[in-house]
């Protein structure tokens, strides 16, 4: 991973030519970040791959109109968060109509994951999370794992502090007290 | 009274010292605990993520975008000459509607007239007078001065039609039959020459 700053990223990437080196330099810095986060999300290797690579050809396409209001990690996280999002709501949607509980679809790709190779414990944390409200699981992925201030996690959720903070220790609870219980 | 306060102030630092020492005790103890007692979610090993991924994934992730940057610009492309191509075609579409309306204002214009319009063919009636057809034919048959809209043929064919008729003395009948055959003879003289009733009528 290259330990290049977003400054002189965007830098590089104003030079006449540079465009797609530029570019190539925010694919390796980000992909793995983006796409486990992703990956807690979808809990599927094939949606997380498609949507990291969605991610990706938006940021391409919008660089240019990239005004830098926000910081360069915050705008592609808030994309890569938004496309996620936006596709669980359309399966979320599919699920009604065909009288599916999506939450269990999850647990049930989870639990059916060849790829996988943890232990209960994590297994146990990972079907909690997708229990939780979409938003609500984007929140406590980008706090829990990808361990991002309330300030950053803020800009890509376009939320108030407050009302992160409420959403996942409410979130931390109800998962600590299901892990417990898992393991009396 | 300097007493006391001295006792006072010996008491409050023995009390700081007591809540220091309960601190650090708590400290040890907590460093001490086994891991499942504290809280189960602060676990770092939950942290790590426990998939295994399709060899050298993320290498390839760069080329795989490129390859979708590369389709999605085409795709871009092809879109925006498809819009283009169907706007020339409507705009020709339109330019053509517009040239024909354009001709058919032009020649009502010229004709005074408007194409499709019937009434100009009874302008010459009188108003609120149905006539009928059978009326026209009769009265066009009493009327002598059509005669001479007959050729000449055709009048010394009737002549000889009337002499036939009084050589072989046949009544009042074959006459009116005679009569019938003529108004028949300009009805249809009337047809052949496609001669309008309604001009005819207008002829004083």
């Amino acid at each position: 991973m290259t330990n290049i700053n977003d400054k002189e990223i965007l830098e590089i990437y104003r030079e006449e030519g540079k465009q797609e080196y530029a570019f190539n330099l925010i694919v390796r810095k980000y992909s793995e970040r983006l796409y486990w986060h992703i990956r807690k999300l979808t809990c599927d290797h094939d949606d997380a791959n498609d949507l990291l690579q969605g991610t990706l050809v938006k940021v391409w396409l919008n660089l240019p109109d990239f005004r830098e209001e926000s910081r360069l990690f915050t705008w592609i996280y808030r994309i890569a968060t938004n496309e996620t999002l936006t596709f669980l709501k359309k399966r979320r949607l599919m699920s009604l109509l065909s009288l599916e509980n999506y939450s269990k679809v999850l647990e049930n790709k989870l639990q059916a994951d060849s790829s996988f190779n943890g232990d209960k414990l994590q297994l146990a944390l990972l079907r909690e999370i997708a229990k939780l409200p979409d938003k609500q699981r984007a929140v406590f992925s980008l706090r829990y794992f990808q361990e991002l201030k309330y300030e950053d996690i803020s800009e890509i959720m376009d939320t108030s502090v407050g009302a992160l903070k409420a959403s996942y220790h409410h979130a931390y609870h109800k998962i600590r007290k299901a892990l417990e219980e898992e393991l009396e | 009274m300097e007493k006391i306060d001295h006792i006072g102030q010996n008491e409050e630092r023995e009390k700081v010292e007591i809540v220091g020492k309960v601190e650090e005790v708590k400290k040890t103890e907590s460093r001490e605990q086994p891991e499942h007692n504290r809280d189960i979610l602060s676990r770092e090993y939950l942290k790590e993520n426990p998939y295994t991924l399709p060899k050298n994934y993320f290498s390839k992730v760069e080329d795989e975008v490129q390859k979708k940057i590369t389709a999605e610009e085409g795709r871009e492309g092809s879109f925006a000459s498809v819009l283009k191509t169907t706007i020339a075609l409507a705009c020709t579409f339109g330019l053509i509607l517009g040239m024909g309306k354009g001709a058919m204002l032009l020649t009502e214009r010229m004709t005074g007239t408007e194409i499709g319009d019937k009434s100009s063919l009874s302008a010459d009636l009188p108003e609120n007078e149905n006539i009928e057809e059978s009326e026209i034919i009769l009265s066009l048959s009493s009327n002598y001065q059509l005669i001479d809209l007959l050729s000449q043929d055709e009048v010394e064919g009737m002549a000889a039609g009337k002499e036939r008729a009084a050589e072989y003395n046949r009544d009042d009948t074959s006459f009116n039959k005679t009569n019938g055959t003529e108004s028949d003879k300009i009805e249809d003289y009337l047809i052949d020459s496609n001669i309008s009733l309604i001009t005819l009528a207008s002829i004083e």
